[in-house]
């Protein structure tokens, strides 16, 4: 589990600063879908795969919903009320699975757009 | 062209380790400051005379002091065993580790076993852990699966359930990377384990065994097929104290078990009726403390009993649904489990699981 638990502390530290981001702040425009898909494919480390998109859906920003999306900001009071966008994605990856899921989508400290446990946008 | 439509578990491993650590990174900055290790905070506690429990953030270890060494559950990986392995070595000089006992075959629990290899220690475990450990493809939490029926573990394996319900199941990314050095896209299940330090067993039960260590009495129990399909239920009758890791309480619970659970691969494969069977093996004990493999304290047997509940009325909602003919969509908007709405993670988990129920159920009717 180290090297996952390093990815996410380094993650964690990035966003410590949040705090400069007010809660409750509506975000900026959402990135565009062709920013979105290539979010999710950095999870194609290997660049091998194969997606076929179906749908991306940026939903209407709002506050996150639930314990789940705010824990994507621990230790960050100002960051688990902060809006975010969700994106209701239907896609196919390598022929294997069919994707039909909804992301959270947030700005981490530096401002950049990211879905937790995916990708970050830069 | 295999739909993935199972739900919930080995990334709660990633949603855990972030919870936990956001907690950590205060604490884990003042450390490193200090000169000392960042990462998850290590602690040792007592939990009835010679029983204790080693903690790696939120992944814990027991440990049993007897007059002839020591017994330990749980390594859980190289670098924590390493660490218990200091440890022990100043709180209790002269013991070494004489046993290691496997709550089940998952990687995060069993790794570092290799540590303690100098004072060569009986591993002992279900013995389902032999099949998974012995180069197939082992059980995964996660609804991490071979889904081309290849007997190898490839990069996709590991991320497509984690594109399906990221930080719950799969795992993040990056982690297969962490392990396929050669950039293969593909690791053999022998290179996966090796990876972690895990050694397979010498010692095997299939439902129950009593171990006699040091003048004590150890009951090792198999409680029937739920995260895990070789699991042990620890009993230390003499201190009324029962150990299990990942079941019942699963990587997201700290303080409460009040929790719902993620319901990876449709509960990781084992039909619901297993799941139960498996709470009431463990009510079935005579015991006053339950110590978990995750939680930052100790829980009883109302907790378990709690969590059975959750089950059987879970089953029985999604039962009920599909004998009135109601679809999957429609169980999602009508079972609305509400004797649970303050359960941790209701909001995110009720869809997830009974969808995992309502499959889980076609499976195994």
């Amino acid at each position: 589990m180290r090297p996952l638990l390093g990815m996410v502390l380094l993650a964690i530290v990035a966003m410590l600063p949040a705090a400069s981001i007010a809660a409750d702040e509506l975000p900026p425009p959402a990135p565009s879908v062709a920013a979105i898909k290539a979010c999710v494919k950095q999870m194609d480390i290997g660049d091998k795969w194969s997606f076929t998109w179906r749908l991306v859906e940026i939903g209407a920003a709002r506050h996150p919903r639930n314990s789940y999306e705010a824990l994507y900001s621990p230790a960050v009071e100002a960051r688990a009320k902060m809006y975010g966008y969700p994106v209701h994605v239907m896609y196919n990856v390598n022929g294997r699975a069919d994707i039909d899921a909804t992301y959270w989508l947030i700005r981490d400290a530096s401002g950049h757009w990211q879905i937790p446990a995916i990708c970050t946008i830069r | 062209m295999t739909p993935i439509r199972g739900s919930g578990m080995m990334s709660r491993i990633f949603l855990c380790a972030l919870i936990l650590a956001g907690v950590a990174t205060l604490s884990a900055t003042r450390a490193t400051a200090q000169g000392r290790r960042a990462g998850p905070p290590r602690v040792f506690v007592p939990i009835k005379g010679d029983l204790w429990r080693a903690g790696n953030g939120n992944w814990w270890s027991l440990v049993y002091v007897t007059p002839e060494g020591i017994l330990l559950v749980d390594p859980i990986s190289a670098d924590f065993a390493r660490w218990m392995k200091s440890e022990f070595a100043s709180r209790f000089p002269g013991k070494v580790v004489r046993y290691i006992i496997y709550s089940h075959s998952h990687w995060d629990h069993v790794g570092g076993a290799a540590v303690f290899a100098d004072s060569h220690p009986h591993i002992v475990g279900q013995e389902r852990i032999l099949k998974n450990m012995d180069g197939r493809y082992p059980h995964m939490p996660g609804n991490m699966i071979d889904l081309n029926h290849d007997g190898s573990i490839e990069s996709d394996e590991i991320a497509i359930p984690t594109l399906e319900h990221p930080g719950i199941c799969g795992m993040g990314r990056g982690y297969f990377e962490s392990i396929d050095h050669d950039h293969t896209g593909h690791i053999t299940p022998a290179q996966w384990w090796a990876a972690q330090e895990v050694v397979p067993p010498d010692i095997v039960y299939s439902d129950r065994m009593t171990l006699v260590f040091g003048g004590r009495t150890i009951q090792l129990i198999f409680p029937g097929l739920n995260h895990a399909d070789d699991g042990t239920v620890v009993y230390f009758p003499m201190e009324r104290v029962v150990f299990s890791a990942d079941f019942p309480a699963d990587a997201l619970v700290t303080t409460s078990m009040r929790s719902l659970p993620s319901g990876c691969g449709m509960f990781d494969q084992h039909p619901l009726s297993e799941w139960i069977r498996s709470y009431k093996t463990i009510e079935g004990l005579d015991f006053d403390i339950l110590a978990q493999g995750h939680g930052s304290v100790t829980f009883t047997k109302a907790d378990v009993s709690e969590g059975r509940q959750y089950f059987e009325d879970l089953r029985a909602g999604v039962v009920l649904g599909m004998a009135q003919g109601k679809s999957l969509a429609e169980l999602k908007k009508t079972l609305l489990l509400e004797k649970y709405q303050d359960w941790a993670y209701y909001d995110m988990l009720r869809e997830v699981d009974i969808e995992a129920a309502y499959l889980n159920l076609e499976n195994y009717p």
